[in-house]
């Protein structure tokens, strides 16, 4: 059995990384919020933000690796055809809406969320939630096309 | 008992009366927030939980010392110290 090509640990790396990303969205929006919103009265602080700044690298490393694999890969292996030129496109704009939604988030919705009252942060965070929705779906689809792109 | 500079974050600027600098009087920090939370009485609730405890994310230093290393709220404070509050970088 030969070693992996580049594209392939390239590959793997980039997929690997997509799927930290949208899985962290995926947890914490869809299963921990609404139990959490739940059995909890008032806003847990301590535990969402504990959340926040342990999922913060983890998503930013995962943004970084993304970006730079996703330009290997297409250094690489250039897409030619129309087809394969339109799902790039549709990738990338997937992973811009995500990183810009995510970077939205740690510098204007975190930020507030933790000088903000109980009833304010249930408001911040919801609207959070619904941002994650969109990021969730994104990914989603940046997943999907990128395997579709990858057996083209 | 000494008198201290607190850098106050931009956030927090709306419950200061838009100051980015405070100076109170106090011996330990928890006695600096308590003055300066009866002049300002909007910062309590940015500041403290329901319970009334200090938000336990919020990094304080006094000069280059997280206050988490130190005594917390506890923690003296000497004439002329600077206090900055920093928040966590967070989320994704």
């Amino acid at each position: 059995m030969s070693p992996p090509s580049p594209e392939t640990v390239l590959r793997i790396a980039h997929v690997v990384s997509a799927s930290m990303w949208v899985g962290a969205v995926f947890m914490a929006s869809m299963i921990d919020w609404p139990v959490i919103e739940r059995i909890n009265p008032s806003f847990p602080f301590e535990l969402i933000v504990g959340q926040g700044r342990r999922v913060f690298p983890a998503v930013y490393l995962a943004i970084f690796l993304i970006g730079a694999t996703g330009v290997g890969l297409i250094w690489l292996s250039p897409p030619l055809e129309g087809s394969a030129l339109a799902a790039l496109a549709l990738k990338g704009a997937a992973f811009a809406v995500m990183a810009g939604i995510t970077l939205y988030g740690t510098l204007v919705s975190w930020p507030k969320l933790q000088l903000a009252t109980a009833a304010e942060a249930k408001l911040l965070y919801g609207a959070y939630i619904r941002r994650a929705y969109v990021v969730f779906g994104c990914g989603v689809l940046g997943l999907a096309v990128g395997i579709w792109l990858g057996e083209a | 008992m000494g008198e201290v500079t607190v850098i106050v974050p931009v956030l927090l600027r709306p419950y200061t009366d838009g100051a980015s600098q405070l100076t109170a009087e106090g011996e330990t920090l928890g006695d600096v927030f308590r003055t300066l939370c009866e002049r300002f009485p909007g910062l309590a609730a940015r500041l403290y939980n329901e319970n009334g405890d200090f938000r336990s994310f919020l990094q304080v230093f006094v000069e280059s010392d997280d206050i988490r290393t130190r005594l917390g709220m506890e923690t003296p404070v000497s004439d002329g110290a600077q206090i900055t509050i920093l928040q966590a970088l967070a989320g994704g």
